[in-house]
């Protein structure tokens, strides 16, 4: 999962920043909403955690930028202002859930899993194909009951995977997914990711499949 | 202890307009039955009088003397009264009485009075008090004369104060049971709009500070209810100004706080995962800096508390000299260290000996903060220089930051406001805190931007105590 972070404070940034990358997922930092908008004009984010309160362009004004041009990334809001007409009007201008400053890093990292699944449709937080399921919070893939230990690159692209199962997986949302500006992920990359993770399948039922010119797709075997 | 009596318009206005009405239907009454019974006395004299005249017009004169035509039957019928029976005598200059059905005798001053004119006065004797009337007839032929004298008992007269008495009070004190219950309906009703509005206003919640709505209100409150609606205003403005202002400050510090707990969280997770890792020394400089800004922040707002609610404060007399030399020893370092210059004027070293009443503590909070605010948000020099008009003295600090729009001078006196580039060092407070200690100090802050100064220029205008 790919998430954009905007905030002009730069502890929290980088605090921000930490939390989130420790949960295995791809994490971009900009300190204003001048940069946030440049930034989801180029790439393609899951979840944005976005501060209202910025510099050069206010946080709501990011918000319904996103939404009046389609842009339909999640979005946490994250605020020190907790008065009741401000979550109002965070809510109604296109966030997802809102968070006040201070917070427990765990509570964050709740909400943004909650807001993700909201989003993709999926009530639980076990993903599940066949004989395998993938739990996307400890992320620890199981065959059965049986554990098979995952990197955290390859943790992302299952999930990916498995989060459309039976469908396609074009190329390019996986390398944007397992993208960020500090690591940024190539086409070649992928395709070895995407062996990595064929070998650590094999016998449990399923398996990728590549789509020709579009991606991949992860199946039950007939 | 005595206890103070409690104001009431009602209670007042029942007291006065009782109080005046008892006074004045008092001296009505009075004076009233005093005209009444004077017109009456007076009446009743020249009944008398036109009595003794009827018995006059009985004396011919004969050469022999006077002497009373009628017989005494006619003469008690000329002067008959239903009332009371009047007596009457009628006597020569010798004082012989020629005729009468009682003996009356005249006052000692009688000798003076002329002819023709009634005597009347108050006389005692066998027949009661008697109110008497004498009249001097003279003779046409001689220098004889008679005395005509009439009297009447008092008590007609008092019967006729009594009657009097009865038809004026009485009424006055029938009218009382009427006019009372009327004077307290219409006090009750001339206040009524008055009391309407203090229950409007005594049943307003503590916190709602809207304006009381002036068209229910009479025009000699209107005044006071405006003042009370242009009061309340400011209260709420203030109220709206302080709840922004601890939002802000909250604001300020949460953010700082959560991304110390953030990273605080971090360094431990990363020392459970591996014990004998040094910690990231990007960690650790982050939470340096927030926590210096933390301090900085609760440093500024605890010197911003502190001018609120100050009224007076000491001043001594400050040299410029003085005030100089600690400026710059606690400037230059910080400003090398920031690669910045920090350029003091020559003039200062004319006018060192210039000395200024003031507070030096408070004056160097004004200067240190706009000298930090030039250093955080100016470019790459600050200029600190004085200025001499008349007895005022003015410092001037300049910076050669970007041009800022003059919208931004307003926002750059309100708390928390860091332009528009918020990476920059500082809290937002330090133009706020001056503004306010400038306040104190007597002085005044004004601040320049614009097309005639490049950067922005503030100056703090003081008066010079002595030279």
């Amino acid at each position: 999962m790919r998430v954009l972070i905007i905030e002009d404070d730069s502890a929290l940034r980088l605090g921000l920043k930490r939390t989130l990358l420790s949960e295995g997922w791809q994490v971009d930092t900009v300190e204003n909403g001048e940069q946030a908008l440049a930034a989801t004009a180029t790439e393609e984010y899951d979840i944005a955690v976005l501060d209202l309160s910025l510099p050069k362009i206010d946080g709501i004004e990011v918000l319904k930028s996103w939404r009046s041009k389609g842009l339909k990334h999640s979005v946490l809001i994250l605020t020190a202002r907790d008065e009741l007409q401000d979550r109002v009007l965070g809510l109604n201008s296109g966030g997802d859930d809102y968070l006040t400053k201070p917070f427990e890093a765990p509570e964050l990292i709740a909400r943004v899993r909650a807001i993700v699944r909201r989003r993709t449709g999926s009530m639980s937080k076990v993903l599940s194909l066949g004989e395998v399921s993938f739990d996307t919070e400890s992320r620890e893939l199981f065959h059965k009951d049986l554990r098979i230990l995952v990197s955290p690159r390859e943790a992302t692209l299952l999930e990916l995977l498995i989060s459309s199962p039976g469908k396609a997986v074009p190329k390019s949302r996986i390398i944007s997914g397992m993208s960020s500006w500090d690591s940024n992920f190539s086409a070649n990359a992928v395709e070895i990711y995407i062996l990595k993770l064929r070998r650590k399948l094999i016998d449990t039922g399923v398996s990728i499949l590549t789509v020709r010119g579009i991606g991949y797709v992860l199946e039950v075997l007939a | 202890m005595k206890r103070l009596k409690e104001e009431s318009l009602k209670r007042n206005l029942i007291s006065t307009f009782i109080w005046l009405w008892v006074a004045s239907a008092l001296a009505a009454t009075l004076g009233a039955f005093w005209l009444a019974g004077r017109s009456a006395q007076i009446s009743f004299d020249r009944i008398l009088k036109d009595d003794a005249l009827a018995l006059g017009t009985q004396i011919h004169w004969e050469k022999t003397g006077p002497v009373f035509a009628a017989d005494p039957n006619t003469a008690d019928y000329l002067i008959f009264d239903s009332l009371s029976p009047s007596r009457f005598t009628v006597i020569n200059q010798e004082g012989k009485k020629l005729v009468g059905n009682a003996t009356l005798e005249l006052p000692k001053n009688s000798s003076q009075q002329k002819t023709g004119v009634p005597l009347f006065f108050d006389s005692s004797n066998e027949n009661g008090n008697l109110r008497v009337v004498a009249i001097r007839l003279d003779s046409n032929l001689s220098d004889n004369y008679v005395w005509v004298i009439v009297g009447e008992s008092q008590a007609k007269r008092d019967q006729i104060s009594k009657e009097l008495a009865a038809a004026i009070f009485l009424p006055a004190i029938g009218l009382a049971f009427l006019i009372v219950p009327l004077l307290l309906a219409g006090i009750r009703y001339g206040l009524a709009p008055a009391n309407a509005i203090n229950d409007a206003v005594s049943k307003r919640g503590i916190n709602d500070l809207s304006p009381i709505p002036l068209s229910q209100v009479p025009d000699e409150l209107k005044g006071l209810i405006s003042h009370i609606n242009d009061l309340l205003k400011r209260v709420e403005d203030a109220v709206a100004h302080e709840r922004r202002f601890i939002s802000d400050a909250a604001h300020q510090l949460r953010t700082p706080l959560a991304g110390i707990k953030l990273l605080v969280d971090d360094l431990l997770r990363t020392y459970q995962e591996s014990p004998n890792s040094p910690p990231d020394s990007e960690v650790l400089t982050e939470l340096s800096s927030s926590s210096i800004r933390v301090t900085q922040l609760v440093k500024q707002l605890l010197t911003l508390a502190r001018t609120e609610g100050v009224n007076t404060i000491e001043t001594t007399q400050i040299e410029i000299d003085a005030l100089i030399e600690a400026l710059q020893k606690h400037w230059d370092p910080i400003f090398i260290k920031a690669g910045k210059g920090l350029h003091i004027d020559s003039y200062f070293s004319e006018i060192k000996l210039i000395k200024i009443q003031s507070n030096f503590t408070l004056l160097m909070e004004v200067l240190n903060n706009l000298i930090e605010n030039a250093l955080n948000y100016g470019g790459n020099l600050v200029e600190l220089s004085a200025t001499i008009h008349e007895d005022r003295l003015f410092f001037n600090v300049f910076d050669n930051g970007e041009k800022l729009l003059p919208g931004d001078v307003e926002k750059m006196l309100t708390p928390f406001w860091r332009g528009m580039d918020s990476s920059k060092h500082g809290v937002g407070l330090g133009l706020p805190i001056a503004q306010k200690t400038c306040l104190l100090i007597g002085a005044k802050l004004n601040i320049q931007i614009g097309p005639q100064v490049k950067g922005t220029l503030i100056t703090v205008d003081l008066p010079i105590s002595n030279t």
